[in-house]
Parts: structure tokens; C-alpha cells; sequence
């Protein structure tokens, strides 16, 4: 009994902590860019595509390139996307024009990877580290799990250091903080976001690989995957690496703990959670 | 004039959904039923983001429960399927009331994103739970017997008449005092709320009149259709069609919509008989919107009326 809550919690944990990353990319761009990037949850599934297309043409090529590989492609569409359209959608003074736009361009994308990839669930066989695993003490531990897991706490790392230790950091805090100011000393602002859509585009693929890795993914998982990052940025707050991370973890658990006592329920119960939540914020007036 | 104008729109309206309820074969009816459907809808979203200033992304829970409460009122009572299309709406309103007062929590675009989780939530708790149709969805059975009438001609009629009602009563309630508070409420918060607009009351007001137009358009289209699964009837593909329609056609104008909802159509029917894909159609239509929004945000319609107003010097609206 102890034995299976410490596997199920083990198994949210892991999934939550790609919850997490992809919540922080949400979050990133929603913090500094002040854009909710509706095709956040395209650049998952795109990340995913271009990791089964990987292993298809190199299948002995290591899960790390791939990641690399979906990160970079990613990453390169998504500065594309930035510089090309959202830039321009973010001159307007209503801020509803950018959401829209990027809602748009969600649209497209995942209609071009139906027309392009098809439109059928697909898994992502990476050979040998999908099945194994390791015991303590009685409990199996996937081994593919806690690479997740290791991923995703890099990521946490690396993204907290990025801001806060480097000149590039700085310059980013300085245009959430105070964007005219920062501009004015000097700050290249363009070029900033346009890297900061990367970067978060980049972590969406990193996420979106692990995640086919764990289950399989269509062309239209994007939306729900948008969903569940949306939902981690509300709960943990905006600018919370270590709120976001708590936030993913919360609905995996729930996610995993759910889904093994009603299996065909989807994300219902996290989706729930999330509103459940909300009532009392909204109750107790902590959200306004 | 303006009277007049709503009377004579009214009288119109009433011939004209009359008229082509009798001389329309029944697979045109089907489509021009959609096609009124589809300006309901864009009409509602355009009433709440246009003219209200709330965008949000979950309005297909409303369509999706506006079919769904009809097809499970009617199949499990004797009360008439008629009553239920009516009652349907009502209910839907009340539902919209306890769940602005949450939603109104989150702003701008957390508003629009929980609203689209909102309408998941609907979309897997009618597809998990087999007395609301489970996955298998449901066939309508007025009563428990099949369908005995087509019920296309009545339908279309109620929604053609029904889509020049609402105009008018847009139009009227857009020139009332309520109707210029909202309009200032969106253009300036602020400036209304400090005018005496009770802003939260407003917000709940027009958000509750477009969960019941939407619901009213679910309720519509599926009795056409005799069959709802919660796979169509919460899908994305409602909120994009009535958002991408609305934006093209020109938010915050009555005639916008209406001229999105006529491109949207003809370009699904070309492309349809061109043999083109859904997905490509769908990529279409992204990139149009995309393109109206980065190039011209108001819209198409603003566009044509501005152009219109500096050849002739002459306002239309």
C-alpha cells in the first residue's frame, strides 16, 4: 500500500515537473513579453513531431540529441513567430491583439502538422531507456521518469541562474520591471524578446519530447497541454520559477492519482482541481 | 426613422425566414440553418468582446450545453421539444450567473483562458458520465419515441427570425441608456465605473445574455442534426468560428459579424467543392484573421464604411 502511493506520487512528481516547464515557458513569455502565447501548446506537440521524425530517419541517434534537436528547431520557429508577427501585434494598445494573434497562429500550426504528420496519435520510441528501471526497497522506479525528472529540475536551475546571474538576465528583468527605462538605458528590446520567445518555445520542445515519450501525442494535444501550463502559471503565480514548479507538480500528482482510480477521465479531475482552487481564491478574495 | 427601420427589419425578417422555410429543399435549409447559427453566435461573441470588452475563449460550453440540455430535457420528459427549445436558454442563464460571479476573478486574458478550461471541464464530465451520453453521445428521442417530423423548416425559421430579433434588440439596447453605459464601460473602465456604471453588474449582464444566445444556437443546430457527442458539441472549432468571424468581420460593429460569418461560409463552400482538406480550410481562415488583425484590427467592415464615408462624404452604419 505504501509501497504504490510512494510509486503513484513518484510517477506525479515526475510528470508535474513537466508540467512545470511548460508552465514556466508560459510564464516567461507572459512576464516579460505581457503576451499570453496561445501557441505555446503547438510548440509541445511540434517539439514532439520533430523528435518522432528524428528517430525515424536516425534511430540510433541519443535521446539527448533529440532533445537538442526538438529544442532547437523549436526555439528557431518560435524567435521566427516572434520577430515576424507577435512583435507586430504588440505595437497595438490593446493587449487582447497579441493573445488573438498567437491564437491564430496556434491555429495554423497545428492544421499544418494535421495536414503534414496526419492526424494520428503517434509514440516516440527511444529503444532501450523506455524500459528500464531500477528497484529500492521492493518499488520499481522507471529509469525514463527520473530522467524526466532530472530534466526538468535542469531546466528550473538553469532558467533561475539565466535570470538572475547573467548580463542577458539582467537586461530581462530590467524590461519587466520597468520596459520604457530599461529601453531608454539602452536595453536592445526587440532582440530580448525575441530571444525570450526562444527560450520559451525551446522548452515547450523539451517538454513535448518527454511527453510523447510518456504517452503518445496527436496534433492535438497542443490545447490540452496549453491548458495545463495555463493552469500552473494562475496557481503558481507569474514570476515563480519555484511557484510553477509546485503548481506542475500539484496537477500531476492529481493527474496520476486520478487516472488510477478513473481511468477514462482525462484531465478532468486536474482541470477541476484548478477550479476548485480558483473558488477559493476568489472566495477568500486572495485573487483580484 | 429608426423606428421604422427596426419594424421594417422585423417585418422582413419574418417574410423572408417564412419564405424560405417553405421554398428551400431540405440540404439547404441544413446549411442555411448553420449559416444562421453561426451569426448568432458571432453576434453573441461579438456583443461580449466587441461591445462588453470580456474576449473569452470558452464560449462553446455554452453551444455545447444549450444542445445538451435540450436533447436530455425532451428525450427524458414528455414536455414538448419546442417548450424545451425555448426553456433551454433560461437555464443556461442561470447556470451563467453563480459562474461569472467566479470567473469575473481573473482578468483580461486569464478570464479568456479559464473560461476555455471551463468549457473542458463541461466537455469531459459529459463524456465521462454515460446518464449524460457518455462517449456514445445521444440520439434525440422527444419523449422517448424517434423524431416523428423533420423539423429543418421549423427550425430554420425560428433561427432566421430569431437572428433578426436579436439585431434589433441589439440595436435598441446599443442606443439605451444601459447600452451607452456599456459602451463607455469599455472604452474607459474608469471614467464609466466613476460615471455611476455599476461595471461588474454590466459585465455579468452581457455575459449572461451571450451564454444564453450561444446556448440557443447549440439547442438549434443539434436538433438538425438529431444527434450530439460531446466531442462536437465542445469543440474548439465553435469558439474559432464565432471569434475568427467577428474579428474579420469587424469587432464592436452590428454589420461585422455578418459580413465575417457570409466570407467564412463561401470560403468553406469553395474549398469544400475545390476539394480541398478541412485542415486546409481551417489554415485559411487562421491566416486571414492573423492578417486582419496585424494589418487592419478593427476589421474588415470599419474598413469599408471609412472608405465608403471618404469617396462620398456619406455615413453609413
Amino acid at each position: 500500500m505504501i509501497q504504490t502511493t510512494i510509486e503513484l506520487l513518484f510517477q506525479g512528481i515526475t510528470l508535474g515537473g513537466l508540467y512545470g516547464v511548460i508552465g514556466a515557458g508560459l510564464a516567461l513569455t507572459f512576464g516579460i513579453l505581457r503576451v499570453v502565447n496561445l501557441s505555446h501548446g503547438e510548440m509541445i506537440t511540434i517539439g514532439a513531431f520533430v523528435a518522432v521524425g528524428l528517430v525515424t530517419v536516425m534511430p540510433a541517434l541519443p535521446i539527448a540529441l533529440v532533445l537538442v534537436g526538438a529544442f532547437a528547431a523549436c526555439a528557431l520557429i518560435g524567435g521566427l513567430l516572434q520577430a515576424a508577427f507577435v512583435e507586430r501585434a504588440m505595437a497595438f494598445r490593446d493587449p487582447m491583439v497579441p493573445m488573438l494573434v498567437t491564437f491564430g497562429i496556434a491555429v495554423i500550426l497545428r492544421n499544418l502538422l494535421v495536414e503534414t504528420a496526419g492526424a494520428d496519435l503517434r509514440g516516440l520510441d527511444v529503444g532501450g531507456i523506455a524500459q528500464r528501471s531500477f528497484q529500492i526497497g521492493g518499488m520499481s522506479f522507471g529509469a525514463l521518469p527520473l530522467v524526466t525528472l532530472v530534466l526538468a529540475v535542469a531546466v528550473f536551475v538553469g532558467l533561475s541562474l539565466l535570470i538572475r546571474r547573467t548580463a542577458f538576465g539582467r537586461e530581462v528583468r530590467a524590461l519587466s520591471d520597468r520596459p520604457e527605462i530599461a529601453a531608454l538605458m539602452g536595453v536592445r528590446v526587440k532582440h530580448v524578446y525575441v530571444k525570450v520567445a526562444a527560450l520559451a518555445a525551446g522548452f515547450a520542445a523539451l517538454a513535448g519530447v518527454l511527453l510523447a515519450m510518456r504517452a503518445s501525442v496527436s496534433p492535438y494535444s497542443g490545447v490540452s497541454y496549453l491548458l495545463v501550463a495555463f493552469e500552473v502559471v494562475v496557481l503558481g503565480g507569474l514570476g515563480s520559477t519555484r511557484g510553477a514548479f509546485a503548481a506542475g507538480v500539484l496537477l500531476g500528482v492529481v493527474q496520476i492519482v486520478s487516472s488510477r482510480f478513473d481511468s477514462n477521465a482525462g484531465l478532468l479531475y486536474v482541470h477541476l482541481t484548478f477550479f476548485a482552487i480558483l473558488i477559493v481564491r476568489a472566495i477568500s478574495g486572495r485573487l483580484s | 426613422m429608426d423606428r421604422h427601420m427596426n419594424l421594417i427589419l422585423l417585418a422582413g425578417g419574418f417574410a423572408a425566414a417564412l419564405a424560405g422555410a417553405f421554398v428551400f429543399e431540405p440540404g439547404m435549409l441544413f446549411l442555411l440553418t448553420e449559416v444562421m447559427v453561426v451569426l448568432i453566435l458571432a453576434q453573441m461573441w461579438n456583443l461580449l468582446a466587441g461591445f462588453g470588452g470580456q474576449v473569452s475563449l470558452g464560449q462553446q460550453a455554452f453551444f455545447g450545453l444549450g444542445g445538451y440540455l435540450l436533447f436530455l430535457g425532451a428525450n427524458s420528459t414528455q414536455i414538448p421539444l419546442w417548450v424545451w427549445l425555448g426553456v433551454t436558454p433560461l437555464i443556461v442563464g442561470l447556470l451563467a450567473v453563480p459562474l461569472g460571479l467566479v470567473v469575473f476573478h481573473l482578468k483580461n486574458a486569464y478570464f479568456a483562458v479559464g473560461m476555455w478550461v471551463v468549457a473542458e471541464i463541461l466537455a469531459a464530465v459529459f463524456m465521462r458520465f454515460d446518464f449524460l451520453g457518455g462517449s456514445a453521445g445521444i440520439v434525440l428521442r422527444p419523449g422517448g419515441a424517434s423524431m416523428t417530423m423533420n423539423p429543418e423548416r421549423l427550425v430554420f425559421f425560428i433561427a432566421a427570425f430569431g437572428f433578426v430579433a436579436i439585431i434589433v434588440a441589439l440595436r435598441l439596447f446599443l442606443k439605451s441608456t444601459t447600452g451607452l453605459a456599456l459602451l463607455g464601460m469599455r472604452d474607459s473602465p474608469d471614467a464609466a465605473s466613476a460615471c455611476g456604471v455599476d461595471v461588474r453588474r454590466m459585465h455579468l449582464m452581457v455575459f449572461v445574455i451571450a451564454a444564453m444566445g450561444c446556448a440557443a444556437g447549440g439547442s438549434l443546430y443539434y436538433i438538425t442534426t438529431l444527434y450530439i457527442s460531446a466531442a462536437d458539441a465542445f469543440q474548439m472549432n465553435w469558439l474559432i468560428v464565432m471569434m475568427f468571424v467577428s474579428i474579420i468581420g469587424g469587432l464592436g460593429t452590428l454589420t461585422g459579424p455578418i459580413i465575417g460569418t457570409l466570407l467564412f461560409i463561401m470560403i468553406r463552400e469553395a474549398m469544400t467543392s475545390a476539394g480541398f482538406s478541412g485542415g486546409t480550410y481551417w489554415i485559411v481562415m487562421g491566416a486571414l484573421a492573423v492578417v486582419v488583425l496585424l494589418l487592419a484590427p478593427r476589421g474588415l467592415w470599419p474598413l469599408i464604411r471609412d472608405f465608403h464615408f471618404r469617396k462620398t462624404g456619406r455615413v453609413t452604419r
